[in-house]
C-alpha cells in the first residue's frame, strides 16, 4: 500500500501532511519549517530561491519574487486586472508569463516549484520515494484552474489521486479528530480565495450539501484596499496623480507591505501609525482601528452573499447549523469573526489550526484513497454548473450546481434547422442562462447526421463526471447510432499540441531550477 | 396491557428486486443493502440491470417515502460503492462503482423532491406526464384574463392571489390523490392505482401552468 500525502497548495503559503498512526501530521519542509511560503524569488547570484528564502524578498525588491500566483493560474493576457500585482508579465501571452530575472514563468510553473519542493521535503522526512498525491484547490475554482493545478503537480513529479476542495478538506480534518457530527458551514477564507461550504456529518460520512465561493477575494483583498487608500491620501499630499503612483511598482508594493503589516497590528492593537517614505517625501498617518476595519470591511460583503446562497441551496436556515468553522490566516482577524457571526448569527468556532487544518484533511482523504482508511468517506457535490449551449446562445444545465458527483446525466437533443447534418457541441460552465458569460470548456462536433426536417433529430448528449471532477462528454445520434465523445481537458484557448510543449518546455525549467 | 402503537404516516417498505447472486462470482450475494451493491466475497460492485429509481433503494412504487430509511440506505450503499473505495482497483471495476453510485446519486436525489419522485413514479407505469390535457373551465377564465391584467400594475397582485389559490386547491387535491394511489398500491389494487394516476397527471399538468403564470405575475410586479 503505497503513502498518499495531502498537500494544501495555498495563496501565501503551501504545505503537506501524511496519515500516521491514524493521525495526519504535519511534514517539516527542508527548511525545517511547517509551512511554505509559497514564494519563488531570484537570490543575488542568480539563484532561484523558494519558501522562506524567498519570501525574504517580497516587497523589498518586488522585481525579484513572485508570490500570490494562486490568482493567476486560469488567467491569460488582459484577463485580470494586472496592475493589482507588482510583477513584470510578458505582454500578450496567454497563459500569463511573469519575468524573474533572465527567465519567465507561468503561474502553473511557478506552482510546480512549491510542489516539487514539498514533494523533495515529504521524501526527506518519509525516507522513501512518494509521488501520489491529493492536492487542496478553492472549492469554487472552476474546471481551468483545476487543471491547472493538476498540471502543475504533473511538472512537480506528482500523480494528483484528487483535487480535493478546501473546506471540506478542512471540515474533514476537523470531524475525524473530534468525532462530531451534525450540520456544519466552513467559511474558509484564503489569502486570495474565499469558499463557504454546508456539510452534514454523520456515522463517518461527510457529504457535502452546498458549497460557493469566489475565486479572486480573499485576504490579500484587505490589504489592496487599505494600500489604495493610502496611495490615495499620498497623491493628495503629494499633490500627485493616483494612477501614476499606483503604476510605480516599488512604490505600491512598499504600500502593500505596510498595509499587511498594519492589518497584523490590528489583531493586537487598537491604533497603528502607518508611515512610508518615497524619494524623499513622507507620508505619516495614525490610523484607529474602527477607521481602517470601516474601509476594508466592505471588501467582505460579497462572501455574505455566499454565504446565504448556500444556506439557501442547502435549504437550511442558520440556526439549523452545529457549528461554523473557521479556516485560513484571514479568519484570525477579530473583524472578520465578527462578519462572520453576524451572517450566521452564532459564535463561529476558531479553535481549527487555520493554516494546517486543510493539509490535514488532505491527508485523510490520501489515506481513504489508498485504502488505508475504510472508516471514514467523502461524497462531495458539483462546485458550477455544467451545460450545453444551445440556439440563441442559452445554456441548457444538464449538471446543476451542488449536483452529487459520480454523476451522469443524458438528455435528448434536436436540430433546429431543415436538412442539418452535423451540430457543434459547446460545454460551458457557470451560473449564467447565456452561454457567453460562462466559461467555454470544451467544443466538438457530431457530423454525418441524416438530413430531414428540424426537430426530426434525436441527439443524445451525455455528461459524465466522476469523483474526481473530470468531465467526459459525448454525444450520440439515436437514429444512425452514429457518437463523439470527449474528455474535457484544459485549453486556455490552446491546442492539444500547445500544451504538450508546454508542459515540456515546464518540466525542463522546472527541474534545472535548484 | 400492550404500551405500543401504530407509527402513523410510517410508509411500510415492501420487498423490491433482491438481487440473489453477484453477477461477477456467482456466489450468493448478502441481504443487508450494503451487499446487495458490492459483493463482499469478490468486491465487485453489482451491475445495473435497468432498475428504477424506486428499486434500486427497495423501496415500494409510493409517493410517500421515508426520509431517513432513504438516507440510512444511501449511507450505508455509498460506504462500500463509492469510487473512492475503488481508487486503486482495476479500471473494469472502478467503471462498475462510477456508474452504479453515479446512478443511485440520481436516485437519490429525486426521490427526495416530491416533484422528481411523481415524475419517476409515473415513468415507472410508462405513463408520459406531457400528455395533453383539457383545460378545466375555472382556468380557462384565469388564462383568457390574464390578457387583460397585463396592461395594468395595479390589477396584477390581486390576480396573482387568485391564481395562488388556485394553485393551493390543485397542489391539495394533489395530495389527496398520491394518498389513496398509495392505498391502493399497498392493497395491489393495480387497475384503481392506475386511474388515479391518470387523474393525477391533469392535475400535474394544470399545476405546472398555474406555476408558470404566477411567475410571470412575479416577474411584472418586480
Amino acid at each position: 500500500m503505497s503513502t498518499v500525502v495531502g498537500i494544501d497548495l495555498g495563496t501565501t503559503h503551501s504545505l503537506v501532511a501524511v496519515m500516521r498512526e491514524g493521525k495526519p501530521e504535519v511534514l517539516l519542509t527542508r527548511e525545517g519549517k511547517r509551512l511554505l511560503p509559497s514564494v519563488l524569488a531570484i537570490g543575488e547570484d542568480d539563484e532561484l530561491q523558494i519558501g522562506y528564502a524567498a519570501r525574504n524578498w517580497k516587497y523589498r525588491y518586488a522585481k525579484r519574487c513572485l508570490y500570490s500566483v494562486k490568482r493567476l493560474l486560469d488567467c491569460g493576457w488582459g484577463e485580470q486586472d494586472l496592475g493589482l500585482f507588482p510583477f513584470d508579465f510578458v505582454p500578450g501571452e496567454t497563459p500569463l508569463r511573469m519575468r524573474l530575472g533572465k527567465e519567465s514563468y507561468s503561474a502553473v510553473e511557478v506552482s510546480a516549484f512549491f510542489l516539487r519542493e514539498l514533494r523533495l521535503s515529504a521524501e526527506a522526512v518519509l525516507g522513501e520515494k512518494v509521488h501520489q498525491a491529493v492536492i487542496t484547490v478553492p472549492a469554487y475554482f472552476n474546471d481551468a484552474q483545476r487543471q491547472a493545478t493538476r498540471m502543475a503537480g504533473r511538472l512537480a513529479g506528482w500523480d494528483v489521486l484528487r483535487l480535493l476542495n478546501e473546506p471540506t478538506s478542512a471540515a474533514l480534518a476537523y470531524g475525524v479528530d473530534r468525532k462530531k457530527e451534525g450540520l456544519i458551514a466552513v467559511y474558509d477564507l484564503g489569502g486570495g480565495t474565499f469558499d463557504v461550504s454546508i456539510l452534514k456529518l454523520r456515522e463517518g460520512i461527510f457529504e457535502v450539501l452546498a458549497t460557493h465561493g469566489n475565486t479572486h477575494l480573499g485576504g490579500d483583498d484587505l490589504d489592496r484596499v487599505f494600500a489604495f487608500k493610502v496611495l490615495e491620501e499620498m497623491g493628495s499630499l503629494w499633490n500627485e496623480d493616483f494612477s501614476r503612483l499606483l503604476s510605480d511598482t516599488k512604490l505600491y508594493a512598499q504600500v502593500l507591505e505596510a498595509s499587511e503589516a498594519a492589518k497584523i497590528s490590528f489583531s493586537e492593537q487598537s491604533e497603528v501609525v502607518v508611515s512610508i517614505e518615497h524619494e524623499g517625501r513622507f507620508y505619516e498617518k495614525l490610523w484607529t482601528q474602527e477607521a481602517w476595519e470601516a474601509l476594508v470591511l466592505p471588501a467582505l460583503e460579497p462572501t455574505r452573499l455566499s454565504c446565504l446562497q448556500a444556506l439557501k441551496d442547502a435549504n437550511l436556515k442558520p440556526s439549523e447549523l452545529s457549528e461554523v468553522l473557521l479556516v485560513g490566516g484571514p479568519t484570525r482577524l477579530a473583524c472578520v469573526r465578527r462578519f462572520v457571526e453576524e451572517i450566521f448569527e452564532r459564535v463561529p468556532n476558531a479553535s481549527l489550526h487555520p493554516d494546517e487544518v486543510v493539509a490535514q484533511g488532505a491527508a485523510i482523504q490520501g489515506s481513504i484513497l489508498s485504502g488505508q482508511n475504510q472508516d471514514f468517506l467523502l461524497l462531495d457535490v458539483v462546485p458550477l454548473s455544467l451545460g450545453l449551449e444551445t440556439y440563441g446562445g442559452l445554456v441548457a444545465s444538464l449538471i446543476p450546481r451542488n449536483t452529487r458527483i459520480p454523476a451522469m446525466v443524458r438528455e435528448v437533443f434536436t436540430t433546429f434547422a431543415d436538412q442539418q447534418t452535423g451540430v457543434d457541441l459547446h460545454v460551458v460552465q457557470g451560473e449564467s442562462s447565456e452561454a457567453k458569460s460562462n466559461r467555454s470548456l470544451a467544443r466538438f462536433e457530431l457530423k454525418g447526421l441524416r438530413p430531414g426536417p428540424s426537430g426530426s433529430q434525436r441527439i443524445e448528449v451525455s455528461f459524465l463526471m466522476d469523483a474526481d471532477g473530470i468531465l467526459q462528454v459525448s454525444a450520440c445520434d439515436l437514429q444512425t447510432g452514429k457518437a463523439e465523445s470527449m474528455e474535457v481537458k484544459p485549453s486556455f484557448g490552446l491546442t492539444q499540441e500547445k500544451i504538450e510543449e508546454l508542459l515540456l518546455a515546464g518540466l525542463q525549467s522546472v527541474s534545472s531550477g535548484k | 396491557m400492550f404500551l405500543i402503537i401504530r407509527m402513523q404516516n410510517e410508509p411500510v417498505v415492501a420487498e423490491t428486486v433482491f438481487l440473489l447472486s453477484c453477477w461477477e462470482c456467482f456466489e450468493p450475494l448478502g441481504t443487508s443493502f450494503g451487499d446487495q451493491q458490492v459483493c463482499s466475497r469478490c468486491k465487485v460492485p453489482q451491475v445495473l440491470r435497468g432498475e428504477s429509481y424506486f428499486a434500486i433503494f427497495q423501496v415500494a412504487l409510493r409517493f410517500r417515502q421515508n426520509a431517513e430509511v432513504l438516507e440510512s440506505r444511501f449511507y450505508e450503499a455509498s460506504r462500500v460503492l463509492h469510487p473512492d473505495r475503488f481508487s486503486q482497483a482495476e479500471e473494469r471495476v472502478r467503471k462498475l462503482s462510477l456508474e452504479r453510485m453515479s446512478f443511485l446519486n440520481t436516485a437519490y436525489e429525486a426521490l427526495r423532491h416530491p416533484e422528481t419522485l411523481r415524475e419517476a413514479l409515473l415513468e415507472c407505469w410508462g405513463l408520459k406526464a406531457d400528455a395533453d390535457v383539457q383545460m378545466q373551465p375555472e382556468i380557462q377564465v384565469l388564462a383568457e384574463e390574464w390578457f387583460e391584467v397585463q396592461s395594468d400594475q395595479a390589477l396584477i397582485a390581486p390576480f396573482y392571489d387568485r391564481v395562488k389559490q388556485v394553485a393551493d386547491q390543485i397542489g391539495s387535491e394533489m395530495k389527496t390523490l398520491e394518498e389513496s394511489y398509495d392505498r391502493s398500491e399497498e392493497a395491489e389494487n393495480f387497475k384503481e392505482s392506475q386511474v388515479i394516476l391518470k387523474k393525477l397527471m391533469v392535475q400535474m399538468q394544470l399545476d405546472r401552468y398555474l406555476r408558470a403564470l404566477m411567475q410571470q405575475c412575479f416577474k411584472k410586479m418586480a
